[in-house]
């Protein structure tokens, strides 16, 4: 059982995770298809990362990238993607085996279909555990009710024998949380964890997942298209649209000023407590098809602000303010003018 | 006397589900358990709650694709669940519904056209055969699509649009009502808005009226003239949306309302969250008194004995709980 | 009438995204995969030949011609004439029969497939889409009928009937339409409770209309697989049958029949039931790969997979 800090690159000082460029590419009838396109961002200890984006932005293409769960042939992969230093991009089978779970965890969207409905519940929580530490059984139905117990499943001593069906969604997403904490990670990626989910059940969810990060200075990465959930959970937020980073920053200053067109779109077209019965901000146009994406900014055909500018350059993701960064050419235009009244 | 459009008195829908042992009876599962509102012409009505609270049930039992058990419907002046095979036939033309999955409420070996004109299909004395394909070409305009869409097939459209095509259909009979059952739910939030405004838009010009089916509060909140909350199968709160939205009355509304994320954090911190504990309890039980009971935080002796009725307060606003008194606009009673 | 001059909402319109692939991307990619080649162009020769057996055909599949009587396979017998693949014991040219006995198994087993078909799933597809009463007693049927050994009943009624190829076609109806119907209750029983059949509903549709117009189309997948293995199971049922004795009746040629002609010298002369014997075994084997085939290409996600594996990536510009 090789320990991560043996894995070579291990370094205490570099930070927990850092991605760097990193792209993801499909090959597809039509050509190349740049599901995520050079998304860079680091998270530290404790903190929680909310990646916000509609469907084809590429955000949960490019947290299976980091975890290396995409199958190489059709995809590939470039960029570096470093957990405390080690680099995963490209990284052999055993070094991936030991930093998943160990290192960075993930649970997915709908819980109940990614639990193994033909065995007992405790089985599957424990099973990796057994498997790393060489445990046995009973000691890893023990460790079970304790994780039970950590993600507050009421019974826990009896229910760690029972099978997926015979529990709410709810309680499968706690189970899939239970699971991946089994061996302590430091970081828990989760790929829109509540959307199958009711608003009480998403409540004590989210409230679960934040006293976890608290208590065990787990750092979180939040996938979700839900900007209410990331207004709430997450410290820093980061935008998706296209496969591209359009905007990051800290959430409650992003969300109240928007440094991007999309993100400021994104929350005009949500209902909002004074804006009854009037009609919600629209974007214009339909989601873009990643492989026909236009020249240079690929916001642009929906822009309200497009200029011929946006045309030419591909913009960059480049600091616009503190702690923040935006990929819009025409942020000072736009957002920071005195008199702006857009 | 002046009847609104539709009104709903106590609908049921039960089901039999066989119970463990050889024998023993069947076990009656309610999905709606007695249902009552009403909503006017050009009237929006929102319809929230959580999975297993029977919204969706009741959207089919309005619509009949689902046979209700008990109860009684009355729609322009008839009853409803009362009418035979070929007069419920005829009466469809006046009630639409728009499904949830855009994906598979379309048939995939039709063209747009063809879909959008089964209706006239149905009904020919709707509209002469020779002018489906004008008719046809201005809904889907109307809808926000183009002309030249009529010869597509649907896989070759996205979610958003394929809801649109839906919306189109629904319309081409010019129904009096649509059911919308988690319209929005399965689409991107900024497809969600342009489907949103269209709904609007259309009650706007045509005025139909809308039974709005969705689990985001937010939207009905938007959308809705009324809302009413759902749980269990009951109806545990309803009245204007404003007003349910800012001063919900009934416990399981407070916190299903506390529970919605929020955006501005000046908001955010003015809220309190109300924790719920516990779970949905399975609907076969058949306990006494309030469903809500084991999860409420204000129970007392009586709710334990009796079911509340929903009742209707000043201002058209009806409550379903004990606690909820003439004092219903007090000012003093807080949030716990 | 409402104003619908001015569209409501200012969207664009989206392009259409499904890469539309033609016939060429189909065609080569039936080229690169060999089994599927193979199969197909088999059964498209016996098409060929089943349509075509009077002009194709060499020699008459019937009629004494015993000087050249066993003669092995590529002889030339006494008038000149070439024999392919050999003369049986009256000497009729075997490929020559073998191409008459083509028509017959082929027209058998589509016909019968054909009419078991139309019959099985009218019933199925109502069954299933109905329910009650109607479909208890329908499946009740299909399960009474399923449990007949359906060899022997074939005999017993061909025997009373006597044999022939039209009898044929009613015994291969009557005991193979319960598969299509089984089949087709249950894909109606699935489409019942799909969106868009409910959508139908809602909009006043006829159950009549609901099965033939929505649900039909949308469930021919499978149908379409079954019915392709069906011919093949009919050419072998019809093969048996003749060979014992009581299908197509001699002097007409059939390959059961033949193979039963041919048994006793199949020491001395095995061409006679080699040849036919290998023509039933290919023909089964082409049908069986054929829906295989067909399997793959209804269903939109392995037709992806298997046109990807074929045809060359195109580069966008």
């Amino acid at each position: 059982m090789i320990n991560i800090n043996d894995l070579p690159g291990y370094d205490d000082a570099a930070p927990l995770l850092e991605v760097d460029n990193l792209c993801v590419t499909f090959e597809s009838f039509e050509g190349e298809v740049a599901a995520v396109d050079g998304v860079s961002f680091t998270v530290n200890p404790g903190e929680t990362l909310c990646i916000v984006g509609e469907s084809g932005s590429g955000k949960s293409a490019s947290q299976m990238a980091i975890l290396g769960l995409l199958s190489t042939p059709p995809a590939m992969i470039s960029g570096s993607v470093r957990f405390c230093g080690i680099e995963l991009v490209h990284a052999p089978q055993s070094t991936l085996f030991t930093v998943r779970g160990s290192g960075v965890s993930m649970i997915f969207q709908d819980a109940i279909t990614s639990l193994n409905p033909s065995l007992k519940v405790g089985f599957q929580i424990a099973e990796v555990f057994c498997a790393r530490t060489g445990s046995d059984r009973a000691n890893g139905r023990k460790y079970a009710i304790e994780l039970m117990e950590r993600v507050a499943i009421p019974d826990a001593s009896h229910r760690v024998d029972d099978y997926p069906f015979q529990f709410s969604g709810g309680m499968c997403q706690r189970i899939m949380i239970a699971m991946a904490l089994a061996l302590n990670p430091k970081i828990l990626i989760a790929d829109e964890p509540t959307t199958a989910l009711d608003v009480t059940v998403q409540r004590q969810v989210m409230e679960l997942l934040k006293s976890l990060s608290k208590n065990a200075d787990l750092a979180l990465v939040l996938i979700t298209h839900d900007l209410g959930v990331a207004a709430e959970q997450a410290d820093k937020v980061m935008v998706m649209y296209a496969g591209r980073t359009v905007e990051t920053g800290l959430t409650d200053a992003v969300f109240a000023k928007p440094y991007h067109p999309y993100t400021q779109a994104l929350l005009s077209s949500m209902p909002d407590v004074t804006n009854n019965f009037n009609r919600l901000g629209i974007i214009n146009g339909s989601p873009p098809v990643l492989t026909k994406l236009p020249e240079g900014c690929s916001f642009r055909p929906r822009c309200q602000f497009a200029a011929p500018m946006c045309r030419l350059n591909r913009p960059q993701l480049f600091v616009s303010g503190p702690s923040r960064a935006s990929a819009c050419l025409r942020v000072n235009d736009i957002f920071k003018k005195k008199s702006s009244n857009v | 006397m002046f009847e609104p459009l539709l009104s709903v008195k106590n609908l049921t829908k039960s089901y039999l589900i066989p119970s463990r042992g050889f024998l023993s009876k069947p076990l009656k599962l309610k999905a709606v358990d007695g249902v009552s509102f009403s909503v006017a012409a050009g009237e929006t009505l929102g319809i929230v709650g959580e999975s297993g609270c029977g919204k969706s049930t009741l959207a089919k039992c309005l619509a009949r694709l689902v046979e209700p058990t008990g109860g009684q419907v009355r729609f322009k002046q008839r009853d409803f669940l009362k009418l035979g095979a070929e007069d419920l036939r005829q009466a469809r033309r006046d009630i639409q519904f728009i499904f949830q999955d855009p994906y598979s409420s379309l048939n995939p070996h039709m063209t747009v056209a063809q879909i959008i004109s089964e209706t006239w299909v149905v009904f020919p004395d709707l509209l002469p055969k020779k002018a489906w394909r004008d008719r046809a070409s201005e809904l889907v305009q109307l809808v926000g699509l183009d002309a030249s869409d009529l010869d597509r097939y649907p896989h070759q459209f996205s979610g958003g649009q394929r809801q649109r095509i839906g919306i189109a259909r629904a319309l081409a009979s010019e129904p009096k009502l649509l059911i919308c059952d988690e319209a929005v739910s399965a689409l991107d939030v900024s497809v969600q808005a342009q489907v949103v405004n269209l709904f609007q838009d259309i009650q706007d010009r045509t005025g139909v009226a809308l039974i709005f089916i969705a689990h985001d509060l937010t939207i009905v909140r938007h959308i809705a003239n009324r809302t009413a909350v759902m749980y269990l199968g009951r109806v545990v709160e309803e009245g204007p949306s404003e007003d349910i939205f800012s001063n919900p009355e009934h416990p399981y509304s407070k916190a299903l309302i506390s529970a919605a994320p929020i955006l501005d954090p000046n908001i955010r911190a003015a809220r309190e969250i109300i924790n719920i504990s516990g779970e949905l309890p399975s609907p076969l039980e058949r306990t006494a008194g309030c469903k809500f009971l084991s999860r409420c935080w204000k129970a007392s002796d009586i709710c334990s004995s009796l079911e509340p009725d929903l009742e209707r307060f000043a201002s058209q606003r009806g409550v379903a709980c004990h606690h909820a008194g003439i004092g219903a606009y007090r000012t003093d009673k807080k949030g716990k | 009438m409402v104003d619908l001059s001015k569209p409501l909402s200012p969207t664009d319109v989206d392009e259409s995204r499904q890469v539309q692939l033609g016939w060429n991307d189909y065609m080569r990619a039936i080229l690169q995969d060999y089994i599927t080649f193979f199969a197909l162009s088999f059964v498209l020769l016996l098409i060929v030949f089943t349509l075509g057996a009077d002009f194709l055909a060499p020699h008459e599949p019937t009629g004494l011609n015993l000087r050249d009587r066993m003669l092995p396979p590529g002889s030339i017998g006494r008038g000149g004439d070439f024999y392919l693949l050999g003369t049986d014991e009256l000497g009729r040219d075997l490929f020559t029969r073998l191409i008459y006995g083509a028509r017959v198994s082929v027209s058998v087993g589509v016909l019968g497939a054909v009419l078991s078909a139309i019959v099985g799933v009218t019933a199925g597809l109502m069954a299933g889409y109905h329910g009650g009463l109607l479909e208890d007693i329908v499946m009740r049927l299909v399960d009474g009928m399923l449990s007949l050994p359906s060899l022997l009943v074939a005999l017993f009624v061909l025997f009373i009937l006597g044999g022939g190829f039209g009898n044929l076609v009613l015994v291969f109806l009557v005991l193979h339409w319960m598969v299509f119907a089984r089949m087709a209750r249950g894909l109606a029983l699935d489409a019942r409770n799909s969106a868009y059949v409910q959508a139908a509903v809602s909009q006043g549709c006829k159950s009549g209309r609901i099965i033939l117009r929505h649900i039909l189309p949308n469930v021919m997948a499978p149908i379409l697989v079954l019915f392709t293995l069906e011919i093949a199971v009919l050419i072998l049922s019809e093969a048996s049958l003749s060979f014992l004795g009581f299908g197509v009746q001699p002097p007409d040629a059939s390959w059961g029949l033949m193979i039963s002609g041919g048994r006793e010298h199949i020491r001395s002369a095995w061409w006679l039931v080699a040849f036919p014997g290998l023509a039933i075994f290919f023909t089964a084997l082409s049908l069986n790969l054929l829906a295989n085939w067909a399997r793959a290409i209804t269903d939109p996600v392995q037709r992806w997979r298997w046109l990807a594996k074929r045809t060359k990536f195109r580069k966008s510009k």
